[in-house]
């Protein structure tokens, strides 16, 4: 209760900060449109060679692109830039005043700098599920829409566990700017049906760095798509990412020398 | 029973990587960096009674922001055991962080962007301080910092002195019992510095807060602490109170003196060292014991028109300490 209070103080916050600075809120959409419009062509010309991909029609591959863009806009919202920036904020001992306060120490880290004007992004992922939609043979439920959502948010848990445990590298190497770019440009991966991937790459795509299960998951509980017990295995993996997420921090924390 | 805050063999080690400087340098550490082990705090011991105002006195690198940080649960020592109020800082329990307070002149919790008044209910957010306590808080600490008008203003438009009254009042909101001050007057003017004092005086007597100050400012320490601490090289070589510091150090007093015709440096040399002659003004160092006898010789002997005599300023005691320290 205390923690959502917090998150929620945080999110009230940024708010009025964005209200300040708001001319970044349009930036970001004109950003973040043109990304997805190139990756939209991209689509579009390899169905025009193509019926399917791996098995998956345009629609759906078209609907893997969106779940994959929803959860990068959750991340790029509320916690991606204060990963970006965590290596200097340890470098400069700016964990000092979080680590003195009675309360989560994660949440008042990854959560500090919550960017709603990246919201601008949810707008263009809006339009693309809608296309995404009409490009479907055949029109998905409701319930199972909103059941890819809640997926999606299972995703959001995964990808801050994954980026909580390469930032807390940090701690020793003080420098990890190499690490965070390499998993955001490995994350790109699950902008395609998992089923591209094959062999050893997919398997470890699939359950060692869960990855490619991102945006394909909930697309594929959206679709229906005969997956067999995958969506319990995605849940447990994330459980278990987040657990180890959480002691390796407490851990590396052991290790933080702050500055003068 | 033990003390309030009770401090036992603590100490601090930091591994330092070594680099030659210039390129050459750069590329050997990339295949070969030797490290050093840096000992900032080296095995101090210490209590602390509930109420008191302790200052934490020492030159740059002596390991006093060290053990500050070991004490509010920041870092983990090497070795050592420390007790702040029955807990260990560092398993860092909600309990123990809601009872103390950090303020680091050199550093700013407050949210920089936005006006005063959000780090407050920030800070109101995070130790869960019911509205009305928070509220009665609010409004002791504006009216005793004087800031009642800065409540609106961004932060980062705040001058240095008006930003650390208000990090002092974001500090207090959930009135901790220990408050931890890391050189809070660092970069004020001498009136922002008069008005930080007054306050922390004041916060000591009514609130009966337990309070540890680090400063370069031996002002600050001379007028609000009671207890000194000088720590030098990671070691406490001195733990009493200010008036035994004096007692013990400051071994001399300084006359000065206002002639009314000129007299010969010899003269005054039988009865002290001069420091000073400009022939109608002269600085004598004498014995503490001998002071009375001077003065009255002075008096009789010479053409006096202006007398004063000074105690060793604090400065110059703690100097003398750390030279002392350092040629051992």
């Amino acid at each position: 209760m205390k923690t959502l209070k917090i998150f929620l103080k945080l999110c009230e916050l940024n708010l009025k900060k964005l209200l300040i600075y708001r001319a970044s809120f349009f930036i970001s959409l004109a950003l973040m449109g043109m990304w997805v419009m190139a990756y939209v062509i991209l689509i579009e010309v390899i169905f025009y060679h193509t019926s399917t991909l791996a098995g998956w029609n345009k629609g759906s591959v078209l609907l893997v692109m969106s779940f994959y863009y929803f959860v990068q806009n959750l991340s790029d919202i509320f916690f991606k830039e204060n990963f970006e920036q965590f290596g200097d904020n340890l470098r400069r001992g700016e964990l000092d005043f979080n680590i003195v306060k009675p309360a989560p120490l994660r949440l008042l880290t990854f959560f500090r700098e919550i960017r709603f004007d990246h919201a601008a992004g949810l707008l263009i992922t809006s339009g693309l599920f809608t296309y995404a939609f009409k490009n479907l043979p055949a029109p998905i439920s409701v319930n199972h829409l909103l059941l890819g959502f809640i997926f999606a948010l299972v995703s959001v848990v995964l990808y801050f566990s994954m980026l909580s445990i390469i930032s807390t590298i940090t701690f020793w190497i003080q420098k990890n700017d190499t690490f965070s770019a390499l998993i955001f440009n490995v994350t790109q991966l699950s902008r395609y049906p998992r089923q591209i991937y094959r062999q050893i790459v997919g398997k470890i795509l699939t359950f060692a760095l869960p990855l490619a299960l991102l945006g394909s998951l909930p697309a594929e509980v959206a679709v229906q798509f005969e997956n067999g017990s995958l969506p319990i295995i995605f849940i447990g993996i994330t459980i278990g990412f987040y657990f180890l997420g959480r002691i390796f921090w407490e851990y590396g924390l052991t290790k933080y020398t702050s500055a003068n | 029973m033990p003390s309030f805050i009770s401090v036992s063999h603590l100490k601090k080690v930091f591994k330092q990587d070594k680099r030659q400087a210039g390129l050459i340098g750069a590329v050997k550490s990339l295949f070969h960096r030797e490290s050093v082990e840096k000992a900032a705090v080296k095995g101090i011991s210490f209590d602390i009674e509930e109420g008191e105002f302790v200052g934490f006195v020492g030159p740059n690198g002596a390991g006093k922001t060290t053990t500050l940080k070991m004490l509010s649960g920041i870092l983990h020592p090497t070795s050592g055991e420390v007790s702040v109020m029955g807990f260990t800082p560092w398993k860092r329990q909600s309990e123990f962080q809601k009872q103390f307070s950090l303020v680091m002149g050199q550093k700013n919790q407050m949210w920089f962007d936005l006006p005063v008044e959000e780090s407050f209910e920030f800070n109101r957010a995070v130790y869960e301080i019911p509205k009305d306590i928070f509220e009665k808080q609010k409004n002791i600490l504006v009216e005793l910092l004087d800031i009642g008008s800065l409540l609106n203003t961004q932060v980062r438009k705040l001058s240095l002195g008006e930003r650390m009254k208000c990090e002092l009042a974001t500090a207090l909101l959930h009135k901790p019992r220990v408050l931890f001050l890391d050189e809070p007057t660092i970069g004020l003017d001498v009136i922002s510095q008069k008005n930080i004092r007054d306050f922390l005086s004041e916060y000591n007597r009514t609130e009966k807060a337990t309070i540890i100050l680090t400063s370069h400012y031996m002002e600050d320490i001379r007028r609000l602490c009671e207890r000194v601490m000088i720590i030098h090289h990671g070691e406490l070589i001195y733990n009493g109170s200010y008036q035994q510091l004096r007692e013990k150090y400051a071994d001399t007093k300084t006359i000065e003196l206002v002639l009314s015709e000129r007299v010969t440096q010899d003269s005054l040399s039988k009865l002290g060292t001069v420091s000073d002659f400009r022939g109608t003004m002269a600085r004598l160092t004498v014995p503490r014991e001998r002071v009375t006898e001077v003065t009255t010789e002075l008096l009789k002997n010479f053409p006096v028109d202006d007398i004063s005599i000074h105690e060793e300023s604090m400065e110059e005691i703690v100097s003398e300490i750390f030279q002392e320290a350092t040629t051992k």
